[in-house]
C-alpha cells in the first residue's frame, strides 16, 4: 500500500491552505484517497497556519500523524516547530529566502527551494506558492503533475484567468527544481 | 469539502429546511454554513440566544412538519436534553448533531468520544431513547443523513448523530446526495397547521392516552429498531481470532490498523457499529467463542463507555479488553496499533 | 317560541368544565382569547403554545392546534412555528414563573428579535401550580412559601416589571398591561388581545400583552378579596396601559 503524509506550514497569506487544497484536488482527480486536516483550535496561533494531507491507495485512518514523509516549511518558525516530526528518510522542502537551515543535524534532509526568486524570474513573486506546489508534487510522487495542473486550472483559472499562464509556469519550474535537486545539509 | 459543511449540505439536500444553532467549537461552521444556505432553499435559519433556545426553536419548527436540525457539542447537548426529552414525549421528530468534545466540564475541543453514555443511555430525563448514528468517515456522515431524517420522521422521535471535532474539520472527497424536494408539510397527518376542516391536533409532551400505553408503544418501537434498524460494518469475522470494535473516528483508525495487523499474520475481524442505538448486539452474540479469543474495544475516552454494551452482548462468552485513549489527543495510526499490540501481547495472543 | 342566542361559549373552547381554582381569572383570560379568535375567524388557522404552570391547563380547553413547550421555552417554540407557518396565527400563553423566571432569556430575546407572534402573559405575582412560591413578580411585602411572610427587597430584589423591560427594545410593536379585576378592565384586556392578534395577521410583529391576574388559593384570600388585592396592591406597582402602540392603531 502506498501512503504519503504531508505537512504544509507557514504564515497566513503564503497560500498554505491553497497549496493543500490543490494537491488534494489533484490527488482526487487521480482517484487517490485523500484527506486534509487544517490546523484548528489553540495549537497554532500568531498568524501561522498549517495543514496535514494524507494521500493513499487505501482508506485513510487517523488524520493525526506522528511522523511525516514530507514537510513544507514556508517560514522559519514552521521549520523550527515541525522539522522534528519528519520520519527518518523523509524530506523537508523549505522556502529558501525565509528559512535558514541549522548546522548539520545528520538527520534532516532539507531541500531549499528558491520559490521567490523563481517566481520573480517568471513574472511575479505572487506565484511563489505555485513553485512550492510543483516541488511538493515531485517530492511526494503520489500525484501526477498533469493532475495538479488540472487542479490549478480548474480552481484558479476562473478567478484569475490572467494569472493562469504564470501559475502553470511556476508549477512547472518547481517540479523541475526537484527533478534536479541539489540537497543541502 | 470541509466536514461541517458537507454534513450541513447533505442535510439540506435530504430536505432539512430549518436550522437553529448556537456558536460552540468545534461545530460553529455548521450554523455558519446554514445561515448562508437556508435562505437559498427557502428554509429558515435562526441563531438561538442559547443552546436551550435553539433546540426549542427546532421543537417549534418540527411541530409544523418541517425537517428541522440543530447541532452542538457535548456541554451544549447537555443543555438541550430538557427539550430532547420533550421532543420524544410529544412525538416530534428532529435531527441533532453532537460534535463531541473531551472530558467533563468545558472539556477540550480535541476529537473525543466522551458522550456515548449521554447520547445512547440518557439523552434526556424520563427514560426515553433516541436512535444514535455513529459514522466514521465524511462519506458515511453524508450517506447517513437521509436515513437519519427518514427514521426520525417515521418514528416521530429525535435522532442523534454522534460526531467529533475531527470529522467536522477534515476535508475529504464526498459524493453528496441528490437534492430532494422539501417535504410537503400540508400533506402531513400529524403536524400543526391550524385545524380548519378537521379536528384539532395536540402535540403534548406527556402521557397520552395513559402512561402504560405510552411506555408500551415506546418499548415496541425500541424493539422494532433492534430487529430492523441496526446498521453495522463487519469485516472478516468468519475466521477471526481477534475482533476489533470501535465507532466514529476511532473506527476509521482501527480499520487501517487492522490491515497492518493482518500483514503480521493475525486473523483480525472488525465490528464497527454505525448505529449505537440500536446497538448491533447480534454481531457480537454471533461470534464463536471457540474461534475468537478476544474482543478489543477501542474508544477515544477513558473510562471506556461502549465497552459496557459489548460485554452485555457477549454475556461473558468472550473476554473483552478496552484500549482507552484519554480525551485530549487525537490518536495516530501508530498510537492505536501499538496500543492494540500491547493488549495482544499482554493476553499472550500472537507475537507481534 | 323562538329563542335567540344572546351569549354562548366561544367555538374555540371545549365544553369541559374548567379545573382552575374557583375564582381564578385564567378561565376568563382563556375565554377572551377564544372570543377574539372567533371574532377574527381564526380558530382553524391558529397554533397555540402553552407553557408549564397553571396556564398549561388551557391546553384542555382550546379547540385549536397546539403544543406545550418546556418550562419557559414557549416563545422559542412559538416563534419558529410562526417562521415555518407564517400564514397561521401563533400565540404563547405563559404565567409569571414561566415567562419572567425560568423563561426570562427566551422572553427577552424573542421580544428583541421582534418575532411576529403574540405573547399573552398572566401575571399573578406567584408560582401557582407548585403552591405559592415567590416569583420574580411577587410584590414587596407579599407572602410566599419560599420568601417568608414578606418579600424582602434587600435580600431578593424588587419585582420585575416585564412591560417596562420589554419596552426598552426597539423591535416590539405592541406592549400593553391590563388587569382582570373588573368588567371595564377585562373589556380593555380583550381589546388589547385583539390588537395583538390583528397586528400579527397584518405582518406587524411582536406583541406583549400582560394581564394582571389573581391567585386566591395561594394568596390565601377569597376570590373577591383577590380582585381587591389586584386593585389595591398590584395595579399601583404594575401600572395599566398601552406602553407602545403602532401608529396605524
Amino acid at each position: 500500500m502506498m501512503e504519503h503524509k504531508i505537512l504544509i506550514a507557514g504564515f497566513g497569506g503564503q497560500g498554505v491552505m491553497l497549496m493543500g487544497q490543490l494537491l488534494c484536488l489533484g490527488a482526487f482527480l487521480e482517484r487517490k484517497k485523500v484527506l486534509m486536516l487544517p490546523a484548528y483550535g489553540g495549537e497554532q496561533r500568531g498568524g501561522t497556519s498549517n495543514c496535514t494531507i494524507i494521500i493513499s491507495d487505501e482508506d485513510i485512518g487517523s488524520p493525526s500523524v506522528r511522523r511525516y514523509d514530507t514537510i513544507v516549511a514556508m517560514n522559519q518558525p514552521s521549520f523550527n516547530t515541525f522539522h522534528g516530526f519528519l520520519r527518518e528518510g523523509g524530506q523537508i522542502l523549505t522556502n529558501k529566502s525565509m528559512v535558514e537551515l541549522p548546522e548539520e543535524d545528520g538527520r534532516t534532509t532539507a531541500v531549499e527551494i528558491p520559490i521567490l526568486e523563481t517566481a520573480a524570474r517568471l513574472g511575479s513573486e505572487r506565484a511563489a506558492n505555485m513553485v512550492m506546489l510543483g516541488a511538493l508534487t515531485a517530492a511526494c510522487g503520489m500525484v501526477g503533475k498533469a493532475f495538479v495542473q488540472q487542479a490549478v486550472v480548474s480552481e484558479l483559472g476562473k478567478k484569475r484567468p490572467d494569472m493562469i499562464e504564470l501559475n502553470l509556469a511556476a508549477l512547472d519550474a518547481g517540479y523541475s527544481i526537484m527533478s534536479d535537486p541539489c540537497p543541502v545539509k | 469539502m470541509e466536514g461541517c459543511e458537507a454534513i450541513a449540505e447533505a442535510a439540506v439536500r435530504v430536505g432539512c429546511r430549518f436550522f437553529a444553532g448556537y456558536p460552540i467549537t468545534p461545530q460553529t461552521e455548521v450554523p455558519e454554513y446554514m445561515s448562508r444556505r437556508m435562505p437559498e432553499v427557502g428554509g429558515v435559519f435562526l441563531q438561538g440566544e442559547s443552546e436551550i433556545a435553539a433546540i426549542n426553536m427546532v421543537y417549534g419548527a418540527a411541530a409544523t412538519g418541517t425537517y428541522a436540525m440543530t447541532s452542538s457539542s457535548s456541554i451544549g447537548i447537555a443543555l438541550k436534553t430538557e427539550c430532547i426529552s420533550y421532543l420524544a414525549a410529544a412525538h416530534i421528530p428532529a435531527v441533532i448533531l453532537n460534535f463531541q468534545r473531551g472530558g467533563p466540564g468545558i472539556g477540550n475541543i480535541t476529537a473525543s468520544q466522551s458522550d456515548y453514555w449521554q447520547c445512547v443511555k440518557g439523552p434526556g430525563s424520563g427514560g426515553h431513547r433516541c436512535m444514535v448514528f455513529s459514522p466514521s468517515t465524511l462519506q458515511e456522515c453524508v450517506d447517513i443523513m437521509g436515513t437519519a431524517f427518514e427514521r426520525s420522521q417515521r418514528d416521530r422521535n429525535p435522532v442523534i448523530i454522534l460526531l467529533d471535532g475531527c470529522i467536522g474539520n477534515i476535508r475529504e472527497a464526498v459524493e453528496l446526495p441528490d437534492m430532494r424536494p422539501a417535504p410537503d408539510i400540508d400533506a402531513s397527518d400529524w403536524c400543526l397547521s391550524g385545524c380548519e376542516g378537521r379536528s384539532p391536533r395536540q402535540l403534548l409532551p406527556y402521557f397520552r392516552p395513559d402512561p402504560k400505553t405510552c411506555a408500551e408503544q415506546a418499548c415496541a418501537m425500541y424493539e422494532r429498531w433492534q430487529k430492523e434498524d441496526v446498521l453495522v460494518f463487519e469485516e472478516a469475522l468468519a475466521d477471526a481470532e481477534v475482533v476489533l470494535t470501535s465507532y466514529g473516528t476511532a473506527g476509521r483508525i482501527v480499520n487501517s490498523c487492522a490491515r497492518r495487523l493482518r500483514d503480521t499474520g493475525l486473523r483480525v475481524g472488525i465490528i464497527r457499529p454505525l448505529t449505537l442505538n440500536p446497538f448491533p448486539a447480534a454481531s457480537f452474540s454471533g461470534l464463536d467463542p471457540a474461534a475468537v479469543k478476544l474482543v478489543i474495544d477501542v474508544e477515544m475516552t477513558k473510562p471506556a463507555q461502549m465497552a459496557e454494551d459489548v460485554r452485555l452482548a457477549l454475556n461473558g462468552r468472550i473476554p473483552v479488553k478496552s484500549l482507552e485513549i484519554p480525551s485530549g489527543v487525537l490518536p495516530t495510526d501508530e498510537d492505536i496499533y501499538e496500543g492494540i499490540s500491547a493488549i495482544l501481547q499482554g493476553e499472550g495472543i500472537h507475537g507481534i | 317560541m323562538e329563542f335567540e342566542y344572546i351569549y354562548k361559549k366561544p367555538s374555540a373552547l371545549t365544553s369541559k368544565a374548567n379545573s382552575y381554582c374557583p375564582g381564578c381569572m385564567h378561565s376568563t383570560a382563556n375565554k377572551l382569547i377564544a372570543e377574539v379568535l372567533e371574532e377574527l375567524d381564526m380558530v382553524g388557522k391558529t397554533i397555540a403554545v402553552f407553557p408549564v404552570g397553571c396556564a398549561v391547563l388551557s391546553a384542555d380547553y382550546f379547540l385549536t392546534d397546539m403544543t406545550i413547550a418546556a418550562h419557559g421555552r414557549a416563545p422559542s417554540v412559538a416563534c419558529d412555528i410562526k417562521r415555518c407557518r407564517p400564514d397561521k396565527l401563533v400565540f404563547a400563553y405563559q404565567g409569571d414563573g414561566d415567562l419572567s423566571s425560568i423563561g426570562m432569556c427566551e422572553t427577552i430575546h424573542t421580544a428583541n428579535r421582534g418575532e411576529n407572534i403574540a405573547v399573552i402573559f398572566i401575571n399573578n405575582a406567584i408560582f401557582g401550580m407548585t403552591g405559592g412560591q415567590m416569583a420574580p413578580t411577587t410584590l414587596v411585602g407579599q407572602a410566599s412559601t419560599t420568601g417568608g411572610k414578606s418579600r424582602n427587597p434587600d435580600d431578593v430584589g424588587y419585582p420585575v416589571k416585564m412591560c417596562e423591560l420589554i419596552n426598552q427594545f426597539k423591535a416590539p410593536k405592541y406592549i400593553a398591561r391590563f388587569a382582570m379585576d373588573s368588567v371595564p378592565h377585562i373589556r380593555d384586556a380583550k381589546k388589547g388581545i385583539r390588537k395583538a392578534f390583528e397586528l400579527q395577521l397584518n405582518g406587524g410583529g411582536y406583541s406583549f400583552v400582560e394581564l394582571i391576574s389573581n391567585c386566591s388559593t395561594n394568596w390565601k384570600t377569597t376570590p373577591l378579596q383577590s380582585l381587591e388585592f389586584i386593585r389595591e396592591k398590584m395595579i399601583p406597582y404594575y401600572p395599566l396601559g398601552e406602553f407602545r402602540v403602532p401608529e396605524e392603531m
